[in-house]
């Protein structure tokens, strides 16, 4: 009783459910566009700072492409590291454990120029 | 098999309907901000006494985002301001389609100031576009000053962070200087007014920021 009260507020709570509408969306029209019949794998780029968490993103994906040309698909999706120009020396580094730090001259934050990702680069579809 | 490339943006559905309500927004001069917050972090409240104090001199109007019930809708109602609420069903953010149906309820154009108050919660309503001018955030110092690392894309996106509850300071573990330093680690931009609800303590520069670019937007047309 209680694991199934879970996983509906998991399923229903999930602003990854919405991502992989708009996913599933697009894979539906690349297959009418290319007059395929399936799609086999979606490829995704997914930045360490966007919301999406990978897992949740995979399952939502399962539950609504059900009895869609993307039943079965494989998610492959890519992490991609947060990265920054520092606001004062300008160089651009790789931020670790989420503090923005320059590795250069120790000053904090600058503008982000990668980590906010959150699209679809390839598809697969026979 | 084909392999086929794509590079689409998976938000950009929702940043499509975004950017139209921006431009609702726009033709009638009207400034919209986007407030985002914890759950208890003190939204409404912040709500009550922007709305008292700046009734007099803006025409406002109020969006409320919730999963469930109308108690804040009701809240704000009771002070006179045009308020409409968004039940979510369950989603825990509000997004671009969702406020369409809430738009058609109000006049824009007899209106100066839209705020439109998320759904609580510090991941997902910093991912998905309003149409906002701004947006707003807020955080209470019993959330504790590790927040900036860990939603880091909330304090990225927001031109604003009221830190609130700062009369609670000498029980809680918590630094507004820190939340500061650590914000503008985040986003060098982003402007931090500490603040209380409850004693109304820091507020003055917040309305003054809101009642200047409302200001701004009227004029600029």
């Amino acid at each position: 009783m209680t694991i199934i009260h879970t996983i509906a507020i998991m399923f229903f709570d999930m602003h990854e459910l919405a991502m992989a509408q708009a996913i599933l969306d697009e894979a539906q029209q690349q297959v009418e566009a290319h007059r395929a019949h399936r799609v086999l794998t979606i490829r995704l780029q997914v930045g360490e700072l966007s919301t999406a968490m990978p897992e949740a993103l995979t399952f939502s994906f399962e539950v609504i492409s059900k009895d869609t040309c993307a039943q079965d698909a494989k998610l492959d999706i890519t992490r991609v590291p947060w990265r920054i120009r520092c606001s004062s020396c300008q160089k651009e580094y790789r931020v670790h454990d989420r503090l923005a730090l320059c590795p250069e001259c120790n000053s904090a934050g600058g503008e982000t120029i990668a980590g906010k990702e959150l699209m679809i680069t390839e598809m697969e579809v026979e | 098999m084909t392999r086929i490339k794509v590079i689409a943006d998976i938000l950009e559905s929702n940043a499509r309907i975004a950017r139209q309500n921006a431009e609702i927004f726009n033709e009638v001069g009207l400034y919209v901000i986007n407030l985002m917050g914890s759950p208890g972090a003190g939204k409404t409240s912040l709500l009550e006494w922007t709305v008292k104090a700046l009734s007099e001199h803006l025409r406002i109007g109020v969006i409320e985002g919730d999963i469930q019930s109308s108690i804040d809708a009701e809240r704000i109602s009771r002070l006179g301001i045009k308020t409409v609420q968004i039940n979510t069903g369950g989603a825990c953010h509000l997004d671009g389609n969702m406020i369409r149906p809430a738009l058609d309820d109000f006049n824009l154009k007899e209106l100066d100031l839209l705020i439109v108050e998320n759904v609580g919660n510090l991941v997902c309503p910093a991912e998905f576009e309003l149409g906002e001018d701004a947006k707003v955030m807020l955080l209470s110092v019993t959330e504790g000053d590790d927040k900036p690392q860990k939603y880091p894309l909330m304090f990225q996106q927001s031109a604003v962070l009221l830190v609130n509850k700062v009369d609670l300071l000498p029980y809680v573990d918590c630094s507004v200087d820190v939340i500061e330093e650590r914000s503008r680690a985040l986003n060098t931009a982003i402007e931090v007014f500490p603040i209380s609800c409850k004693t109304h303590e820091g507020l003055e520069p917040w309305s003054a920021w809101l009642k200047k670019h409302v200001g701004e937007k009227r004029e600029g047309g």
